[in-house]
């Protein structure tokens, strides 16, 4: 973070998504995304992506690793709206579709220097029984239709969530 | 050596003092002025004494004794001296400081030296008198202190130190030795030698080198007077303390003797005066002798210390002593005034500071109760903090900044394990006071409960004894008052002068008024209590008894409860002789305050009667003037002659004739005789005392076992049972989330459930609510009886000792076929009341490993911390709403008891407000003024008004981003304008709302003539006024919109779970039989049918892509070139056919910006069939349904006529080359907003095209007829009148479309809010069930009966029709949308701006006006989507519809109709709702007499209430000032004129002058053709058919005027008529007409306007736009 001229300031983000645990699931992907708050611009890097498929490994460790980096800068006149960043994991399930496998989402750290993050993820749960039978049937399980609103303190109310990995 | 049972006492060393020692030995221990503290020792070898003292003192005693000072003989208890040493050792100067010099030398020896310090006359000068035992101690001492004094002094202190005289008589070796110390030595003192000391001997020169301060002072004053506390107890030896200059062991023994020798001894001292000098002198030298040691036997010094020692009992005293001569005990508990609690203090203890404090005879210190008088609570509340002073004078000036530590950024990421809140709920039990299995003996026993705890608090608190005493307490108060005031009366009159008794007559008069006041307060409430003791305890009687009837009748016993009843009874005689004198006090003070009473009444009432008769008779003066003055007239004589003064007199007389006579007053009544006045005292007491003999009934409740049942009835048994059966449990309801649950379990006998359990309870923020509810069922279902909110408690609330109960009832009726009561039905004798009960629990945040309160971080919601009721002293009297005087004026009156808790802090607010800062102690206390801070840059924080008006969802600002960052930056003039327009907005808002209240309520009359006058005002400042007031209009909407949104946004905003999450739906039994259908159906590829789309929510919109998909079919009846024209006017290299009819067409759709254009279809009927797709841009990338309404942008469709001109000259060249430029000739254009797509999802439909009036060059009037659409217009009924024919018929461009949004963003949900409205409730009611019943079975058709008017109110649709009287001319405008807002016809006029309800109001009530049978009609159109029509019934099969928007009409069989669905029908009286089969216009039967409609009022709904139309009796239309509209019109053709230049872009814009003249004439006429079109088409005036008329009069004489231009040039020309809103609109039409494309070669142009004013400030604006060139 370094101020560049009086009326602006900068955000740098440079990290790596490194490895994860998960319960179920095999050939995991994640995509990333970042939100922001208004004041806030984008001035180079990805706000999105999507990541490799890693498979979990083979140690008792039983991780997937990613290694993914993550680069991109903001500018910004206003602290509020600070980003985050938001992570959708996805995997196989038995049958081979690509299902939901968990949300997490994180501000982008306040200070500067390292910081590590354990995220825990979650995914919606069905809202009923039958949904649940019918959506692991079906491999289209519930999620989220715009991950951004995890990033959201609105309209969460409703929502039942189910934890699962980190 | 220790001598066991040796007492420690003082020495004198005057015993054995020496005469050569005389001048040196001066005092020794002198420890006050008083009190001489001596030096105890046990072990008479080490007996030392170092005396220190001042030697100014000394010589103060001296000249004023004249002699050498001796210390008074007094001995002091040891432990005395050792206080006094300690005390001084805290002190800055020398006793503290050789104290702890000798301490810190020896810091291993026992504290074996006693010291004392007394300070005289300052602080920093003060005598120390150190005894010690230890000489090795008292050396080091020494060599301490001498290094402290000066050097003059050390030889000196050397030389003596080891010289020690025997203190005492006491055997063995024993020396003192006394030092003095003058104030010079101190400013000298070097540092200790001693390492060890040095520590505290720096502390203690920083407290030597500091002068004098205020605060020593106050110290040395307190502990003087601390000293003299000690010393007061022995009074009368203080005056003879002085004189005693030295004492010896035989003074001691006997004090008697010793005065004797004292008077010897002072000749001595005189002898020694001048060497006692030499000691006060800067030199002193320390005097020392020996003396023998004597010894007192035990037995003496025993009767020595009786004589001289207080010993306070610990046993109580005598109550009388305690109180001052004269004074009665008295208890202000039993006068009714609170008492405090006090803090605890053992019996023993008190009594023995009460005895010491009645020997010092100090009998103020006990209050009239005779206690000791103390502080309910030490405690003060108020914390103080002593600032340093330098800070207090910085406080004074300026509030304190408190600095913030900044917080680590990790304590912000991990708060998610640390901050939330723990909860502990226990719910302790459940208790059932009413119940539908409850049987009758349940309920009364229920009652009897609640009565007897009601019974027990009111005896617990004995209001009724409380009262009584303090009304025998004033009573006898106010009897003493009167003897004092008798008293004193025959005394003033004996002794005093007059003046003083004057005053204190009235003195007592006043305190004799207050306590008859007082006196009847105190009796009345007495007996309001006494009587509701009565009742209660008949009561509690009756319902027993009862009980006991039901338990005998039924033979069962259902409850456990048992009452049981003590009697007591007493002496009849004793309580009637009692009786007798209460009553007569009581009828004695009756009369008394009646007779009062009416003395004040009588003597009220004949002043009263004096005024009036002196008015009386000022009247009966004036009648006989007025009547000389008559007669004078009549005779003839002139009255000016008595000049001015009789003049005034006149007019004296004539108002005072004039005003009505008072009545005269009347004789207040006579006091009752005093029988009246006892039989009334007589009834009272009958009402709230027992009757002599009665006993004296005291009441408990108490359980006994329940019989076992054995021949229990039958509904008795079933009641049992299901009471058995039954299962309750309570839920646990955090943020109306089900939490946790209670285990069920069945109701035990008495309807208890004993619960005791804790719920923990973690929560990640405050709680908005916290319910439990309470659930009962029997096997399967399950009902809720009850929820309970219970209140957050506060930051700081953890769980209390005491359960809580909250109350709950619920509210279902249940009734029961057994014994069992039931609940909630009316008439019952048992089961009327609903099921309540109480639930108690205990609730707080629990507390962690430290101690420390779990509640989450953050300031708690502002419901949730509310404070426990404490105001129970208030209850009574609530205090007035008003000001602070106001309320201290109550509180004087209330006078509430001060030391009560209960009134603790509306007192201290009382005191705070009333001495500002003048609180106990006269600290200062921290004041924060948190929030005024941030206030503080409200009004120049301009980046802040930004940001919040950002986050209010300002549409100004709701879409900016990147503010920036420093408040210079941000630019002022937009939020100025910002806010002023907001202002202006608001104020123009409640304008425009006043007037519909005014229409609305009838009287339209008056605000409709200031309507008007407004009106004109607007009007008068045309031209660029016009502008502003469209800006100022669409603000207005704007703002109305806003408050609409504002009403039910809480309710919109929330998104459901279906916005958040996708998930795959619910497959139900419709779903899956369709789906298997599916799989049997044939196939049929080749017609593909539409399969609905899945619906998307907007909240996930924001990253899709949203496109807007339009379908362009096919055009009917487009006009074709006119081959006459085209061959002389157009020259020939025409492309396409051969066919003179011919023309090449093509649609472009323009929507934000992006144009797209269909290829070009050939013939007046052409068929695209092709698809545009364009992308879609939410504002802000919000696709929300609230962001989506505010889109207001359009779909344009043109359709063009391509022209291709061959621009090739050489025909040799055409073989091989081709040389073509395009022209695209504008044929009709089609506008379809946004949000009609946006609600209706999709768009699908022929529509017509608005073309322009007149189009030259082109004809279709000879093809139509072979149209096959045209043959089904002619199939029309033929019965329609010649006149309507050509507007019915196809003589319109059509338009086949389809237009949707892929994916479909879901319409906006309509308002579910309530709305208020004025109209009686029943009939909204009405119209809501109404509403519901119709929907239910045509769930596609919209139904309403109410809707929105500009105040956001709902009235009934009826009330907006009414016959309205058109003005002369009337032309209806075309303009944006309102929304969902309903004017009436004179705000519609007012705003010139509303939509098709509007226009459809206004055109109906003219019809009816008109005599015309004529409805509202609502129902779905294109492109409109929710819509309202008019239809006039014109025969008694036909009717009409009219399009109010555009002035069209056709018959609703016409196949092109751009109403699509007839929902209902609304007329003056009634609305009908359609509930036909279908609902498409052709097949809709529009009478409403027949079965296919519904009525809102009468057929079994509701009488038509009567209610006044919302409509003004007539509109007020100002004709617009022909001047004015000749400007506006200047500047609008020069505006266009610019705008087409600029359009024109590089190329160059000729302008031909003449065709300009020519259109200009042709223009002006168009309104007058269209006008007198129309009104041969109709009797209405409106313009109907415009555009086809015109075509029709293409031929129109006017044309000839054209036709010279048009021999000398090709003419291709556009009419473009509108109704003026802004100029932009205009330029924007103008544009859209696409003339200013033409390239050709040497074009020109010609541009005319015409403006034609209607009432109304209406403008029909006529746009002629033509290209010419020149003809080769």
């Amino acid at each position: 973070m370094s101020v560049s001229s009086p009326s602006v300031f900068l955000l740098s983000v440079s990290g790596q998504v490194e490895a994860g645990r998960f319960m179920g699931g095999d050939n995991l992907h994640f995509n990333y995304c970042f939100t922001a708050g208004q004041d806030w611009e984008v001035v180079s890097g990805l706000e999105e992506c999507v990541s490799q498929t890693a498979c979990c490994s083979d140690d008792e460790r039983q991780l997937f690793v990613w290694n993914f980096p993550i680069d991109i800068t903001y500018k910004s006149t206003n602290p509020f709206g600070w980003p985050q960043i938001i992570l959708s994991v996805y995997g196989t399930d038995f049958f081979g579709n690509i299902v939901i496998v968990g949300y997490a989402a994180c501000h982008v750290p306040l200070t500067p220097g390292t910081h590590t993050r354990r995220l825990k993820t979650f995914v919606p749960e069905s809202a009923s029984t039958i949904q649940k039978l019918m959506s692991w049937l079906t491999g289209r399980r519930p999620e989220f239709l715009n991950p951004k609103i995890i990033a959201q303190g609105r309209g969460r109310e409703d929502l039942t969530d189910k934890g699962e990995g980190r | 050596m220790t001598r066991p049972g040796c007492f420690p006492r003082c020495v004198d060393e005057n015993g054995v003092r020496t005469p050569a020692h005389s001048a040196r030995v001066t005092q020794l221990a002198v420890a006050g002025t008083h009190l001489p503290r001596g030096l105890h020792h046990r072990d008479p070898g080490l007996r030392n004494c170092l005396s220190c003292r001042q030697g100014e003192n000394i010589a103060r005693h001296r000249t004023r004794r004249g002699t050498l000072s001796r210390s008074p003989e007094q001995p002091a208890p040891v432990h005395r001296c050792l206080e006094g040493a300690q005390r001084s050792y805290d002190l800055p100067g020398h006793a503290g400081m050789l104290f702890a010099a000798l301490q810190g030398c020896l810091p291993a020896a026992p504290l074996f030296f006693l010291c004392h310090a007394k300070v005289l006359s300052q602080v920093n000068t003060r005598p120390v008198t150190i005894h010690c035992r230890n000489t090795r101690l008292l050396q080091q001492a020494i060599t301490g202190f001498k290094g402290m004094r000066g050097r003059d002094v050390e030889s000196q202190a050397e030389r003596e130190a080891t010289r020690f005289f025997s203190a005492t008589p006491l055997p063995g070796p024993a020396s003192q030795q006394v030092l003095q110390a003058g104030s010079e030595g101190q400013a000298v003192l070097p540092g200790p030698s001693t390492a060890g000391e040095r520590k505290r001997a720096g502390r203690l020169r920083k407290l030597i080198t500091r002068g004098p301060t205020r605060f020593d002072e106050a110290r040395v004053t307190s502990r003087i007077q601390g000293e003299e506390f000690f010393t007061r107890v022995w009074p009368e030896e203080q005056h003879t303390a002085p004189s005693s200059p030295g004492f010896s062991l035989w003074d001691i023994l006997s004090p008697s003797k010793s005065q004797e020798k004292k008077d010897g001894e002072e000749e001595d001292a005189e002898g020694a005066e001048g060497e006692s000098h030499a000691l006060v002198g800067p030199h002193p030298c320390p005097p020392t002798r020996s003396t023998p040691a004597v010894y007192v036997p035990l037995h003496l010094r025993r009767i020595h210390q009786q004589s001289t020692l207080f010993l306070p009992s610990a046993l109580p005293s005598d109550l009388r002593s305690k109180l001052e001569e004269g004074v009665s005990v008295r208890d202000p508990l039993e006068e009714g005034l609170y008492v405090g609690e006090k803090p605890f203090l053992t019996p023993a203890n008190r009594n023995i500071v009460e005895n010491r404090l009645l020997r010092q005879n100090n009998r103020h210190w006990f209050s009239e109760t005779g206690s000791l008088e103390r502080l309910n609570t030490p405690i003060n509340e108020q914390f103080y903090h002593h600032l340093p002073p330098h800070l207090q004078e910085a406080q004074n000036k300026e509030p304190l900044t408190v600095f913030m530590e900044p917080q680590p950024i990790e304590s912000l990421q991990d708060c998610d394990e640390g901050t939330g809140g723990v909860l502990d709920l226990e719910l302790c039990g459940l208790h059932f006071t009413h119940h539908p299995l409850f049987s009758p003996e349940h309920v009364l026993a229920a009652q009897l409960t609640q009565d007897y705890k009601l019974y027990k608090q009111r005896v617990n608190l004995g209001a009724t004894r409380i009262l009584q005493a303090k009304l025998v307490v004033l009573r006898q108060s106010l009897a003493k008052l009167r003897e004092a005031g008798d008293t004193t009366n025959q005394l003033s009159q004996s002794l005093q002068p007059r003046h003083k008794t004057a005053r204190e007559e009235l003195d007592v008069a006043r305190r004799l008024e207050i306590y008859r006041r007082e006196v009847k307060a105190c009796r009345e409430e007495a007996n309001v209590e006494a009587e509701k003791d009565r009742q209660l305890l008949t009561g509690l009687l009756r319902t027993w008894r009862s009980i006991k009837d039901l338990r005998h009748s039924s033979r069962v016993h259902a409850t456990s409860i048992r009452l049981l009843i003590r009697k007591e009874e007493g002496d009849r005689a004793e309580e009637e002789e009692q009786r007798k004198v209460e009553l007569e006090e009581e009828v004695r003070e009756v009369l008394e305050e009646r007779q009062q009473e009416y003395e004040a009444q009588s003597k009220r009432y004949e002043k009263e009667l004096a005024e009036w008769k002196a008015e009386h008779k000022k009247r009966k003066e004036a009648r006989r003037r007025q009547e000389e003055r008559r007669k004078a007239a009549e005779e003839g004589s002139t009255p000016d002659a008595q000049g001015e003064e009789a003049l005034i007199q006149v007019a004296q007389d004539d108002t005072l004739l004039a005003s009505p006579e008072p009545p005269r007053p009347s004789r207040p009544p006579k006091p009752p005789p005093k029988h009246k006045v006892e039989l009334e005292v007589l009834e009272v007491f009958s009402r709230t005392r027992k009757p002599p003999g009665e006993p004296v009934v005291s009441l408990e409740l108490t359980q006994t076992p329940l019989p076992e049942l054995h021949n229990c009835p039958d509904p008795e048994k079933k009641r049992r049972q299901a009471v058995a059966k039954i299962h309750v449990w309570l839920r646990v309801l955090v943020n109306n989330k089900l939490v946790t649950q209670t285990s069920s379990t069945t109701l035990g006998a008495d309807f208890t459930l004993p619960l005791g359990h804790t719920f923990r309870m973690a929560l990640s923020s405050w709680p908005r609510s916290l319910t439990v509810e309470v659930v009962e069922g029997a096997s399967l279902r399950q009902t809720l009886v009850a929820s309970i909110t219970l209140p957050i408690p506060g930051c700081t609330a953890t769980t209390k000792d005491a359960p809580e109960v909250a109350q709950f009832s619920g509210s279902q009726v249940v009734s029961h076929s057994h014994a069992g009561v039931g609940c909630g039905q009316v008439g019952s004798q048992y089961g009327s009341s609903l099921t309540t009960g109480e639930l108690k629990y205990k609730l707080g945040w629990a507390t962690g490993a430290e101690g420390e309160v779990l509640a989450p971080l953050g300031p708690p919601p502002t419901h949730a911390a509310i404070p426990p009721s404490s105001s129970t002293a208030l209850k009574w009297v609530a205090p007035p709403e008003g000001g602070v005087a106001d309320t201290r004026q109550w509180l004087q009156e209330a006078r509430l008891d001060p030391n009560d808790p209960a009134n603790a802090a509306l007192i201290a607010h009382l005191q705070k407000s009333a001495g500002g800062r003048s609180v106990r102690g006269g600290g200062h206390y921290l004041e924060f003024e948190g929030v005024a801070g941030w206030e503080g840059g409200r009004g120049g924080g301009v980046r802040l008004r930004v940001l919040e008006l950002r986050d209010q969802g300002e549409p100004l600002y709701r879409d900016a981003r990147l503010v920036p960052a420093l408040e210079t930056q941000v630019l002022r003039d937009p939020l100025q304008n910002f806010e002023r327009r907001t202002r202006e907005m608001e104020e123009e808002a409640e304008a425009v709302v006043a007037v519909g209240d005014g229409g609305g309520s009838g009287d339209a009359g008056a605000s409709g003539d200031g309507e008007a006058e407004r009106v004109k005002e607007v009007g008068e400042g045309w031209g660029a006024e016009l502008e502003q007031r469209w800006e100022r209009v669409e603000g207005l909407l704007a703002s109305l919109r806003r408050r609409l949104q504002l009403r039910y946004s809480p309710e919109s905003a929330a998104p459901v779970l279906e916005d958040l999450v996708r998930e795959e739906s619910i497959p139900d039994i419709g779903t899956l039989g369709s789906s298997l259908a599916a799989v049997f159906r044939a196939r049929r590829p080749l017609r593909p049918t539409r399969r609905p789309r899945d619906r998307v929510r907007g909240a996930a919109l924001t990253d899709q892509h949203v496109q807007l998909i339009v379908h362009v079919a096919r055009a009917f009846n487009v006009p074709v070139r006119d081959p006459q024209q085209q061959q002389d006017s157009l020259g020939g290299g025409v492309g396409g056919g051969g066919d003179g009819g011919c023309v090449r067409t093509l649609v472009e759709v323009t929507f934000q910006r992006t144009t797209r254009s269909t290829s070009v279809a050939e013939g007046p009927n052409p068929t695209w069939n092709q698809q545009l797709s364009f992308p879609f841009r939410a504002p802000n990338d919000n696709f929300s349904p609230g962001s989506l309404q505010q889109v207001r942008e359009d779909v344009f469709l043109h359709l063009y006529d391509q022209v291709t001109q061959d621009l090739l000259d050489d025909p040799r060249l055409r073989p091989s080359t081709l040389h073509h430029r395009l022209h695209h000739r504008w044929l009709g254009s089609l506008t379809i907003p946004f949000s009609t797509i946006y609600a209706n999802a999709k768009i699908e439909g022929t529509f017509a095209l608005e073309e322009p009036v007149m189009l030259l060059g082109y004809t279709r009037e000879h093809r139509a007829a072979h149209l096959p659409a045209s043959s089904s217009s002619s199939s029309s009924p033929p019965n329609t009148p010649p006149g309507h024919l050509p507007s019915t018929s196809l003589a319109t461009t059509h338009l086949s479309l389809y237009i949707t949004l892929e994916p479909s963003l879901p319409p906006p949900e309509p308002l579910k809010a309530q709305f208020e409205s004025s109209e009686p409730e029943e009939v909204v009611s009405a119209g809501r069930e109404w509403v519901a019943a119709l929907a239910s079975r045509y769930p596609r058709r919209r139904f309403r009966t109410h809707v929105l008017d500009l105040s956001g109110r709902l009235v009934c649709l009826t009330r907006y029709l009414r016959p309205l009287p058109p003005p002369q001319e009337l032309m209806c405008q075309d303009s944006a949308a309102t929304g969902d807002i309903w004017a009436n016809s004179e705000q519609f006029l007012t705003l010139l701006t509303g939509d098709e309800e509007e226009h459809a109001v206004l055109l109906a009530c003219f019809f009816l006006h008109l005599g015309k049978t004529a409805y509202l009609l609502l129902g779905s159109g294109v492109p409109e989507g929710e819509t309202c029509y008019v239809v006039t019934r014109e025969s008694d099969a036909d009717w009409l519809v009219w399009q109010p928007s555009t002035g069209r009409c056709f018959s609703p069989r016409h196949p092109f109709t751009p109403l699509h669905a007839v929902y209902q029908l609304v007329s003056q009286d009634n609305i009908w709702g359609n509930v036909q089969k279908y609902d498409d216009p052709p097949r809709v039967s529009l009478d409403v007499g027949g079965s296919g409609w519904r009525p809102f009022f009468g057929r079994g709904g509701l009488r038509d209430p009567g209610l006044a139309s919302v409509q003004p009796p007539r509109l007020t239309l100002p004709l617009p000032d022909p001047a004015q509209v000749k400007e506006l019109q200047e500047r609008l053709e020069l505006s266009l004129r610019d705008a087409f230049m600029k359009w024109r872009g590089t190329n160059r814009t000729t302008w031909n002058r003449h065709a300009i003249k020519v259109l200009r004439k042709l223009v002006e006429r168009m309104e007058e053709t269209r006008t007198t079109a129309a009104a041969t088409a109709a009797p209405h005036h409106h313009p109907s058919g415009s555009s086809s008329s015109s075509l029709r009069h293409q031929h129109h004489p006017n044309h000839a005027l054209l036709a010279a231009i048009m021999k000398s040039h090709q003419v291709c020309g556009v009419c473009v008529h509108l109704g003026y809103s802004t100029a932009a609109g205009v330029v924007a039409a103008v544009h859209g007409a696409g003339v200013h494309l033409t390239q050709a070669p040497g074009v020109e142009f010609a541009l005319a306007l015409h403006l034609h004013p209607y009432p109304g400030q209406v403008l029909s604006v006529w746009v002629y736009v033509a290209a010419l060139v020149q003809r080769f």
